[in-house]
């Protein structure tokens, strides 16, 4: 009897909350893994196309993005502009400042892997306009591009 | 013997410390990756030289006009459905028809034999530019025999054949995104076939391996197939179309 009364007068212990930060630093390793930084706001109105036969870039390859819309604020224009970076330019011209500069920010290595995404609206922009920038893409011999989509049902 | 007790470091506030790290990560990041349809453009020309007038059977052309509407070899009022079919016969011509790519049939010793010719050439020459030129064709070459090795002798589409899209300047960018979708659906459709057969697991179960854990087998599988259903599509200067 007098054992089980020894123990009886002891306190509760807690719960450690030791093992909490490691919990924490898990989930916190798991998201810096899978994600990227968010791109810059978009200030053009785009709706990206959908396609089925999408392919995932890899993350560590850079990207530089070249986006085509009508602006969401009049004042850009009415019509079609692309954005660069957070600029709206009405200049097709702007598009080798872009590439150049963002090169010039790499190592040669990376900047020989570097692939343009563009991302254009699929009603609004016609291919009048990825002609134009594709033409422009090749004065600066960035030849790796990509065609931003949707996901749509996987066949 | 005494022994003192070793103080505990307290660690509650590493909690925190963790748990807002946390939070500005969710807030700054986004888990969507980018994605899209690839493609690599042609290099600058000085002069811009029209594409060489190919074999009417070697070209698969398909044409949106500026209402979006599809012509597939000169058919009028096909539809986005319709195009997987046709890439489908044009990239592997199934019955060997005379309105269809020349197929072209790939075996080990042939290979073997190109690669022992362009060998003796490479040790004749000294031209640096003639060595470039042998050292591309070996290359291509060794290509086709890895293939070989994996999948066995096989036939392909002739190096010349080309799927071409023809638009106009008014067709707009969705419609033409998923032409080139639904063309790339049928190729890989074939390229799953083949996949399966030799492998035991589809095209599409190969390219979606993380790129961390993707072996160098697995690569050069990706490489096999594509070397026997290559990705050729082109785009054609617009023009008005009606």
């Amino acid at each position: 009897m007098s054992k089980f009364r020894q123990n009886k007068s002891k306190e509760m212990p807690g719960v450690s909350t030791a093992s909490l930060p490691d919990i924490v630093f898990t989930v916190l390793a798991f998201f810096v893994v899978v994600s990227s930084m968010k791109q810059s706001d978009l200030k053009v109105e785009l709706t990206k196309p959908s396609a089925k036969e999408i392919i995932q870039l890899d993350k560590n390859e850079e990207i530089d993005y070249v986006n085509a819309g009508i602006p969401k604020n009049p004042a850009f224009g009415t019509s079609v502009r692309l954005q660069l970076d957070d600029q709206v330019v009405p200049n097709f011209l702007k598009i080798r400042e872009f590439i150049v500069l963002r090169r010039n920010e790499r190592s040669q290595a990376k900047s020989d892997k570097a692939t343009v995404s563009i991302k254009a609206d699929k009603d609004d922009v016609d291919m009048d306009v990825i002609d134009k920038i594709e033409n422009e893409l090749r004065e600066v011999d960035a030849l790796r591009i990509n065609y931003s989509t949707q996901k749509e049902t996987k066949r | 013997m005494a022994r003192r007790k070793l103080q505990e470091l307290d660690a509650s506030s590493i909690a925190d410390i963790a748990f807002i790290l946390l939070a500005f990560i969710i807030i700054a990041t986004t888990l969507e990756k980018e994605s899209g349809l690839p493609a690599v453009l042609p290099q600058k020309r000085d002069v811009e030289v029209e594409p060489p007038k190919a074999n009417e059977r070697n070209i698969l052309e398909i044409l949106v006009n500026s209402k979006d509407q599809l012509m597939i070899e000169k058919e009028w009022d096909k539809k986005l459905e319709d195009i997987n079919g046709v890439v489908k016969t044009f990239m592997s011509n199934p019955n060997d028809l005379d309105n269809m790519p020349v197929m072209i049939s790939v075996t080990k010793a042939e290979c073997r034999t190109q690669l022992a010719k362009l060998r003796i050439d490479l040790a004749a020459t000294k031209s640096p530019e003639t060595i470039g030129i042998i050292k591309n064709q070996m290359s291509k070459w060794q290509g086709k025999l890895n293939a070989t090795e994996l999948v066995g002798n096989y036939r392909t589409i002739n190096p010349g054949a080309t799927i071409a899209i023809q638009y106009d300047k008014g067709t707009s960018y969705g419609q033409y995104l998923s032409v080139r979708d639904r063309i790339m659906s049928g190729l890989n459709e074939l390229r799953d076939e083949l996949a399966m057969k030799n492998f035991g697991v589809t095209y599409a179960a190969l390219e979606s391996i993380r790129a961390e854990v993707k072996t160098e087998e697995d690569k050069a599988k990706i490489k096999a197939v594509r070397e026997v259903y290559p990705q050729k599509i082109i785009k054609l200067p617009a023009k008005n179309v009606d």
